[in-house]
């Protein structure tokens, strides 16, 4: 694949299952924003990149946990590598412990991808600081499936301190996740693997949908996550 | 490395990582532990929200706490005091019972702060069951833990310090914080005095050569002996201090020390080490926390000059049971310290009736039947007494009796009104049936244990755990003999005893959980006393007389009696434990009834309110009582 099939939006060699699979995942109805939050399903994202730079960093790898029902679905976890022409540094392997064979020897990224399609489905997804996991799967899908992702995204980092003001009161910092799970005493027992810090992440929305379910009338419904979300976004403008 | 979906490691061992830190899983094998883990899902509880309640019907998965606490209450509707509810902390399972039986929990789960709990679908539960020996041990055995914890319930509200909770456990040697100050029997007064005030403390230990405690001399006795008794201060400590004085091994319990510091109304303990003196105890120390201390309630039992000290000694009695039983005391050593002051308190009743009475020429003593004579007695415990009596050739019997009958009633009425409610069955020293010579005892005696009447049977029963309580005590311990001798030479007897024990079924239910009784204003309730404690009263008096035990004691009785018996020490043990959860039971459920009007009844309890943990525990002590019985019938054969 060169520069120019990514620049004109050509769709790159797929096989032809692959081709199907992406139709289906398209032909998905769009996420129901009117569902009702105890029945909605989620899927918390964490992934892993050689670094933090949208723009010259790569996707390395994809964790994620399903919640349903109000429950984190310890039985349906998802965690993908991708394969990597060249390891990342060793800097950041030292981070999230992929070793460079692992990464060399990882799964193709449109089957990756493919997969974390197929199990996603057009449920919402969630992580922690949201645009950056969002982004790098964006890139990612952009060059291998020549597609962006069409589910909605829920960010915590905003969505946390708009439900829990009285945590965040005074303080100007952005707080990292790690203050969340602590002030929750969520446990992590090993930070930085994809879907350990999912599904650290995951016991925090747990918390935030049981907080948002007392503060909505009705029950609550997606898009009052959603609104909820957006607000906090101009607010902290 | 390829995609995985489902059961991914990292979500399986941060579940594995945290099952193997409690029990059951931490020896469950790792096939099962994983399968376990490969179901699980995670769900939160925001604080003060339901989890589970009975009208959720069967419940479809087990519950493991993972972080926060659930309380467990009592069923909607009734009284809920603070004994009653179990708290659930991490490592905690819950939903065990009802999904073992497939039925709804019968009380509702409730998290009490932010918890979260990990789910296991009530399919998988049961697969486990069938995969795993030490889980299924677990779900069926689930009572032993449930015994603990409700005792660590009790300490958990009690207003002590966690350090506190074992308190009564402790050895002594672990409250010795600084070496004693002694000194030998010839240092003067003057250096005693000195020394004690110079290092604050209230007593001083006189050793000999071999560093055993000889005598004790404490800032109390400095007014009268020193004083007032206008000593020289070049005099020898030795002539002024208490000679002998009593102390314990270093091994023994802060548990034993405060019996002994009740029973002889002390307050200064020395600790001694292979004789030699170790440290000293002081009654402070063990009661620290403790506003009604044992001694003092001791001392003004034993000072009371009037039937109204007496009634507030009485009183205090109860609030230190209801002290110590907070403080997670546990039902033998509770039950047998209030023993000690009631005892005391009797004493001290009769002593201040004799005053008032001409018993001349007579020899009598005051028997203890039933609960106080097995040294068992809970707060609420009518009175059982009795005299056994001789007297000079010169008098008349009826004379002596009458002038023994009116002496009795009133030690009988002062200790009603101290607490001990009048006997319903007239069981009574003034009762003239009860009040009667050692010949006319050794007859009554022979007379039950060679009959075959079984009402005379259902009479008998509790004259068997006397003890000799005031008066001439070798009297009482002649009566003893006579008693063993007879039972001894009439075997038939303990047949006839088993036939008596075994007509009390302990109270469960086929269908429902227990079967409470039926009429009058006692229906829907389990009568503790009657239905559940002498179950193993019962059984327990025969094992000590077919085996000629002397103990009156019911957990003595079956340790003693157990072994002889080829009773194995892990079934003593449960049947031990499980009468003193009665035991427990009887004492909170007293303990709780602060009004006086409703004392009488205090041994009856609705199951209904009982937790579901403190349910099952005492379905399974009935089953304990069961299998007593069952024990007794196949030895006699019945």
């Amino acid at each position: 694949m060169s520069w120019w099939q990514n620049l004109f939006g050509r769709p790159p060699a797929l096989a032809e299952a692959q081709h199907q699979a992406l139709a289906a995942y398209r032909a998905l109805p769009k996420c129901d924003s009117a569902g009702k939050l105890d029945a909605q399903r989620f899927i918390v994202v964490d992934v892993e990149s050689s670094g933090l730079s949208l723009s010259t960093d790569r996707l390395i790898a994809i964790g994620a946990v399903a919640v349903e029902h109000g429950a984190v679905m310890l039985d349906q976890g998802f965690e993908v590598v991708l394969q990597q022409a060249a390891p990342s540094s060793v800097d950041n392997i030292l981070i999230h412990g992929i070793g460079g064979t692992s990464q060399t020897t990882g799964m193709a990224p449109a089957a990756a991808l493919l997969a974390f399609l197929a199990y996603v489905k057009n449920s919402p997804l969630v992580a922690y600081h949201a645009p950056f996991d969002r982004s790098m799967i964006d890139t990612a899908t952009q060059a291998t499936l020549g597609i962006k992702i069409h589910n909605p995204w829920l960010d915590l980092a905003y969505l946390a301190p708009a439900l829990f003001p009285e945590l965040v009161k005074g303080s100007k910092q952005p707080r990292a996740l790690d203050d969340w799970t602590n002030n929750f005493a969520i446990a992590n027992t090993n930070r930085h693997n994809a879907v350990a810090d999912a599904l650290a992440t995951a016991q925090l929305l747990l918390v935030l949908l049981s907080r948002a379910q007392q503060q909505v009338s009705q029950g609550g419904r997606l898009r009052d996550l959603m609104q909820m979300e957006k607000a906090a976004h101009w607010l902290a403008r | 490395m390829s995609e995985k979906s489902g059961s991914i490691e990292a979500l399986l061992q941060s579940s594995i990582g945290f099952l193997r830190q409690y029990p059951p899983f931490d020896e469950m094998d790792e096939a099962n532990l994983r399968f376990l883990a490969s179901h699980l899902s995670l769900a939160y509880y925001a604080s003060g929200s339901a989890i589970l309640a009975h009208a959720d019907g069967l419940p479809n998965c087990l519950f493991i706490v993972q972080r926060g606490t659930v309380q467990l209450h009592p069923s909607e509707g009734f009284h809920v005091s603070n004994a009653n509810v179990l708290a659930l902390g991490p490592g905690s399972c819950f939903s065990v019972y009802a999904l073992m039986e497939r039925r709804a929990v019968s009380s509702p789960y409730t998290a009490v702060e932010d918890t979260f709990c990990y789910r296991l679908p009530a399919e998988i539960f049961n697969e486990l069951l069938h995969r795993s020996q030490r889980f299924q041990e677990f779900s069926t055995h689930y009572l032993r833990s449930l015994l603990r914890d409700s005792r660590r319930l009790i300490q958990m509200h009690s207003a002590s310090a966690a350090a506190e909770q074992q308190a009564m456990n402790r050895s002594l040697r672990s409250l010795i914080k600084v070496s004693p100050i002694f000194c030998t029997a010839d240092t003067t007064l003057e250096t005693v005095l000195r020394t004690m005030h110079q290092s604050r403390v209230g007593s001083m230990l006189v050793v000999d050569a071999n560093h055993a405690p000889v005598g004790i001399f404490t800032r109390s006795d400095v007014l009268d002996r020193v004083t007032l008794a206008q000593r020289p201060l070049t005099d020898a400590i030795s002539a002024v201090m208490t000679p002998n004085p009593a102390s314990l091994p270093a091994d023994a319990s802060v548990y034993e020390a405060t019996l002994a510091i009740a029973a002889r109304g002390i307050r200064h303990l020395p600790i001694v080490d292979d004789g030699r003196l170790v440290g000293i105890i002081t009654e402070r120390d063990l009661f620290a926390l403790q506003r009604v201390s044992v001694r003092g309630i001791n001392r003004v039992i034993t000072q009371a000059q009037d039937a109204a000290a007496l009634e507030q000694a009485g009183r205090d009695v109860r609030k230190l049971a209801s002290t110590l039983f907070a403080q997670g005391v546990v039902a033998e050593q509770l039950t047998h310290l209030i023993t000690t002051l009631n005892d005391a308190l009797s004493q001290r009743a009769v002593t201040l009736v004799q005053n008032e009475h001409d018993l001349n020429g007579i020899r009598w003593c005051w028997l203890s039947f039933g609960s106080e004579g097995r040294l068992e007695q809970t707060v609420s415990t009518d009175q059982d007494n009795g005299i056994v009596f001789e007297y000079e050739p010169q008098l008349q019997l009826d004379e002596v009796r009458a002038r023994l009958l009116s002496f009795a009633k009133a030690v009988n009425d002062l200790l009603d009104r101290c607490g001990f409610p009048l006997c319903t069955g007239d069981i009574m020293a003034s009762n003239p049936r009860w009040c009667l010579t050692f010949d006319e005892w050794q007859a009554q005696f022979r007379d039950w244990v060679s009959n075959t009447d079984p009402e005379a049977l259902l009479g008998s029963v509790i004259f068997f755990d006397f003890r000799a309580l005031a008066g001439d005590e070798t009297l009482g311990v002649q009566l003893r003999d006579a008693l063993n001798n007879l039972a001894k030479a009439n075997p038939r007897f303990l047949r006839q005893l088993v036939q008596y024990a075994l007509e009390t079924k302990p109270p469960l239910g086929l269908i429902r959980d227990f079967v409470t009784e039926e009429d009058g204003d006692a229906a829907g309730f389990i009568d503790l006393k009657k239905s559940a404690a002498r179950l193993f009263v019962d059984a327990a008096r025969i094992m000590a007389l077919a085996t000629g035990s002397t103990a009156t004691n019911t957990a003595q009785r079956l340790r003693m009696s157990g072994a002889s018996l080829k009773i194995s020490d892990a079934d003593t043990a449960s049947a031990i434990e499980a009468f003193y959860f009665v035991q427990q039971l009887r004492l909170r459920s007293q303990l709780s009834t602060e009004a006086e009007s409703t004392r009488t009844l205090a041994n009856r309890i609705d199951p209904e309110t009982l937790n579901e943990i403190d349910r099952r525990i005492l379905k399974e002590s009935l089953r304990q009582a069961r299998k007593l019985q069952s024990r007794l019938a196949l030895d006699y054969q019945l």
